[in-house]
């Protein structure tokens, strides 16, 4: 057997249990996310997961690669609990700012850096922005073929694999070489509790920093310049309705929603 | 980039097996209001093998236009395949807008494709417009649907989104519409193409699909246990109407995630009468009713925030509102 | 002294967290049963995901972050659900059989290790355990070894344990050639070994069966067995008692404040949620101040916790310090389940709810690592003596027991 060589995207979210505290600028109309603690994207961690457990069965390495501001070393820290071998961070002004198209063309110069890449998982869609665009526009970047909503990996022989992905109502087996890049559902695995001895690979490890200096890039073709899609506004959804309270026995108001859809013409056969 | 030179409102219009899938035609209508709008030509774009007879269907739904691109390597969709005959030609016909429809397939295809010909994307699209000069605003709901952004693609060319299924009305077919049929020509060989469809499983679904539901009941937490779900079943069926679910109430294993479930992850229903037990109303779910022309929402909780985005709120215990729901509802005969 | 938390040592509290939070509390409805069966389950999942390595040094095979790391993975598992911490008894093991070294060391390392050996100590007889002189149970020599005889009780999970280390007398206290103390020696004495069982299992507040006697019964142990060797002989006494304030006193020290956390956890949780008067009870300022105390009753339990931890990382003799921690725990435990309960009306009360399982499982712990009564002494006896040093300098309070060290 063959040992793999994978890379994992990481991408840092807004912990979700948070979110109430996220607020509108009403000025810039944008979202103010200063004070949220930021987790790695679920699905991203059954990425990990995946990786770690090929890598388990058929030996490799496995390496955690995020673009974010410096704090995002703390998800990194959190990878190597994990018992990821390596982790990479970009991290520049420069890429700041960026839609999918960017983030995934400064992800795909910081995989082309390291060496022979067999597998790129990543999470299929992030928590917060849930495009699940990433994926596809790493592949391209890297020239290789891809695959989205994976279920199950499985191997055909070293260089070959069998990918279930989701479909309306079932699935499709997909087979491909090496290399390949594969977004994972939250189906694929059940990710493990970092073992005790993750509390001092993560605090003992460090990743790699790399500026835009340290990749080859196009310098256009990332951040804020680089992204073809920008959000000018961004708003809270208001859905309120007259919200009519209606009072009294379970027989009574029973009989006055009905005289009331009626009226409305929303009750079949009506 | 020459956004001058690019013209026309494109519409991928997926099929399975030699059916064009309802989100297609979905855009379509919503297209053609965009095209009349900026006096542009509505495209339809099919893939695939022995399609050419969906042209007529893609023309009775509103296409001025339908450009086939027909050959054994495109029988089964493969991103390998697709996305490299698509980029061709987006880069030949130069569209202004290219709406993708946001099934499992779009979304695995759009974003290659936006990569090739290096354009802007945004995904699950619930609302477009454009300005007079071209320009598209999508909105796209972030953060599980809490916040609603307006997306747009200044320079780049062709604007892209995909749009969820269900989300827009299908429109009614005028067989009597013709449109121009461009039969595309196919360079991409199998030796071109790096992956091999090895299997495809599909199972139709027993129950007809929530999003052509014109009652829907549906169940959340509040519920409580699977032996009180079966009240549900008996309201609806006073009705004929479906039975829905949110996540929480799925994931108890009360109701089936794949056909139930409504929200911003799931389903987006259009009934003319919506009534949620047992549901707090998280923003997810809300999003997925919005559409509805009558909610009725029954919660202990006078503060739960559905009772605010309802019509009708009532604030008691389902347990006594729907058996007394389910005797008036039998009187009226329906 | 440091007032915060190593990187290591935060990292040890997430990951138990997550541990607890995808192991145990979503086992919660089926813990509140009293099964044994899921309790066992717990308990060997606990030892094998290793979170009673890190009081063994990395060199032999632990994690090696340390006693603080200790408590406040303990913290974190009682929290999840009270009581429900094995980590003492992987650590037990861990001691008696590096207090023991040879055979006893190399037979059971690997399995320490891994998980698979739990150990505890047996000291307590019936006529009392406070009362270390009254000890009956007695060891005779024999040839390469010592035969014993004698029941020890009120040992915590004894019917799980793979060895025990138990104090037996191999001399008369009024003997001048070996007084007091010097009559006491303690053994490792193996399940499974001739005459060796589990009698009586008592059910107690806490759940059924946990509380067990052990009966020897003309027990055969080889001087291989003998803790401390040669030199151990009349010695018992320092090993039993380092382990019990090391181990035992950190990690009971550990669980009481597991239940003051997993109280203070709920309660904000649930002021927040709960409504009266058309708005959450959290605007009260009755229960403001029920939260404000248990607040802050937190952190004062942690702090003595910890520092007393900290110190026998370093190798600081602090015996009197790992007293304070342990009766300021219980009396931080007793106030905050009293306010958790309170806090949560009627459903403080009942089965199905939390508050009943903190309250319920505290008093259990009252006996164990030295009752509030002996530990109260012990720090009376450090504060008294001309030369003790409550001044929080890294000096401690020495000579706060008068039993001797156990070295290595």
């Amino acid at each position: 057997m063959k040992p793999i060589n994978f890379v994992v995207c990481v991408k840092p979210v807004p912990d979700s249990r948070y979110w109430d505290r996220l607020r509108l600028d009403p000025n810039t109309k944008l979202l103010r996310r200063e004070g949220i603690p930021i987790v790695i994207n679920p699905m991203d961690i059954n990425a990990i997961e995946e990786a770690l457990r090929i890598k388990e069965a058929r030996g490799g390495k496995v390496t955690v690669i995020s673009m974010g501001p410096a704090n995002t070393l703390e998800i990194l820290a959190w990878a190597y609990a994990f018992g990821v071998d390596d982790a990479v961070l970009l991290t520049d002004r420069a890429f700041a700012g960026a839609d999918t198209l960017a983030t995934a063309y400064a992800l795909a110069s910081g995989i082309k850096k390291l060496e022979e890449v067999d597998i790129v998982l990543l999470g299929n869609e992030s928590l917060d922005g849930s495009t699940g665009q990433v994926g596809p526009q790493v592949a391209e970047f890297l020239g290789v073929p891809h695959v989205t909503g994976v279920e199950k990996i499985d191997f055909v022989d070293d260089d070959t694999l069998h990918v279930r992905r989701k479909i309306e109502f079932g699935h499709m087996v997909i087979e491909t070489k090496l290399p390949v890049t594969l977004a994972v559902t939250g189906e694929i695995n059940e990710p493990r509790v970092p073992s005790v001895f993750g509390a001092l690979w993560a605090t003992e490890k460090e990743a790699k920093q790399w500026t835009v200096n340290d990749v080859k890039v196009d310098n256009e073709r990332i951040g804020q310049g680089g992204s073809p899609t920008y959000v000018p506004e961004v708003a809270n959804i208001e859905l309120q309705r007259r919200s009519e309270v209606l009072k009294g026995e379970p027989a009574e108001i029973a009989r006055q929603l009905v005289d009331k859809l009626s009226a409305e013409g929303v009750l079949p056969g009506a | 980039m020459q956004i001058d030179t690019y013209k026309g409102i494109w519409v991928y219009t997926e099929q399975r097996e030699g059916k064009l899938l309802d989100v297609g035609p979905e855009i379509l209508g919503e297209a053609r209001k965009i095209a009349d709008k900026l006096g542009s030509e509505l495209a339809a774009v099919v893939l695939g093998h022995n399609i050419a007879n969906l042209a007529d269907e893609l023309a009775a739904y509103g296409a001025d236009k339908v450009y086939v691109a027909d050959s054994p390597v495109l029988e089964v969709y493969r991103s390998d395949a697709y996305a490299p005959v698509l980029e061709a030609m987006v880069n030949e016909y130069k569209p202004e807008i290219f709406l993708v429809g946001g099934t499992s397939l779009g979304m695995d295809l759009a974003p290659r494709v936006a990569a090739k010909v290096n354009t802007g994307l945004s995904a699950h699209c619930v609302g477009l417009d454009v300005d007079e000069g071209g320009c598209m605003k999508a909105q796209t709901p972030a953060f599980g649907g809490s916040i609603m952004a307006s997306i747009t693609c200044a320079i780049h060319r062709p604007q892209m989104a995909t749009i969820p299924p269900g989300f827009m009305k299908k429109p009614e077919k005028d067989s009597s519409r013709e449109a121009e049929v461009v039969n595309v020509e196919v360079k991409l060989t199998e030796d071109d193409v790096r992956t091999r469809v090895v299997e495809v499983f599909r199972e139709e679904p027993k129950t007809k699909p929530l999003e052509t539901a014109e009652t829907i009941i549906a169940g959340g937490y509040g519920i409580g246990s699977k032996e009180n779900w079966a009240v549900l079943d008996e309201l609806a069926a006073t009705l004929g109407g479906s039975v829905g679910a949110t996540r929480p109430a799925c994931d108890e294993g009360w109701a089936v995630q794949e056909v139930q479930m409504i929200g911003q992850s799931g389903k987006t229903v259009h009934p003319n009468l919506y009534i949620g037990v047992g549901i707090s109303g998280v923003i997810h779910h809300l999003i997925g009713i919005q559409d509805s022309k009558v909610i009725v929402a029954i919660n202990r909780d006078a503060e739960a925030p559905i009772m605010k985005a309802a019509d009708y709120a009532i604030v008691a215990d389902y347990k006594e509102i729907v058996p007394a729901l389910i005797e008036e509802f039998k009187k009226l005969g329906v | 002294m440091p007032f915060e938390l190593t990187p290591a040592e935060e990292m040890v509290r997430r990951i138990t967290r997550e541990y607890a939070e995808k192991e145990i509390v979503p086992r919660r409805k089926e813990l509140m049963t009293d099964d044994r069966e899921i309790w066992e389950e717990q308990a060997v999942k606990q030892l094998k995901a290793g979170h009673h390595l890190h009081i063994i040094p990395r060199e032999e095979g632990g994690t090696g972050i340390g006693f603080v790391a200790s408590c406040i993975a303990v913290e974190e598992l009682c929290a999840a659900w009270p009581d429900l911490c094995f980590i003492p008894y992987g650590e037990f093991a861990y001691y008696f059989a590096k207090a023991t070294g040879g055979v006893v060391y190399d037979k059971f390392m690997p399995g320490i290790i891994s998980g698979d050996i739990q150990a505890t100590p047996a000291i307590t007889e019936p006529s009392g355990g406070s009362d270390m002189l009254g000890l009956q149970a007695n060891a005779k020599k024999v040839d390469g070894g010592w035969v014993l005889n004698g029941r020890k009780c009120f040992v915590g999970e004894g019917h799980y344990s793979d060895f025990v280390m138990t104090l037996f007398k191999t001399g008369d206290p009024n003997d001048p050639k070996t007084p007091g103390i010097r009559s006491l020696t303690a053994f490792i004495v193996e399940r499974g070994m001739d005459g060796f069982r589990v009698g009586r299992n008592e059910n107690t507040l806490s759940r059924k069966n946990d509380i067990t006697e052990f009966i020897f019964d003309d027990v055969f142990v080889p001087d291989s067995h003998v803790v401390g060797g040669e030199r151990g002989i009349g010695h018992g006494i320092a090993p039993v008692f380092s382990a019990v304030g090391d181990i035992g006193r950190m990690t009971i020290s550990g669980i009481l404040n597991g239940a003051t956390l997993g109280c203070y956890r709920t309660a904000v949780q649930y002021a927040r949620e709960r409504k009266l008067y058309g708005r959450p009870i959290s605007e009260l300022q009755a229960i403001q101040t029920r939260i404000a105390q248990m607040a802050t009753d937190l952190q004062a339990t942690r702090a003595l916790t910890y520092r007393a931890a900290w110190m026998r990382t370093r190798g600081i003799r602090c015996d009197a310090e790992q007293a304070t921690a342990k009766v300021f725990a219980e009396l931080a435990a007793t106030r905050a389940t009293t306010h958790c309960v309170k806090i949560h009306g009627a459903y403080g009360v009942l089965e199905d709810y939390m508050p009943h399982h903190y309250y319920k499982h505290t008093p259990v712990r009252f006996g164990a690592g030295g009752t509030e009564e002996s530990l109260n002494i012990m720090i009376a006896n450090a504060a008294l003596r001309q030369d003790a040093n409550p001044d929080m300098s890294s000096k401690s309070m020495e000579n706060a027991g008068w039993w001797g060290r156990l070295d290595w």
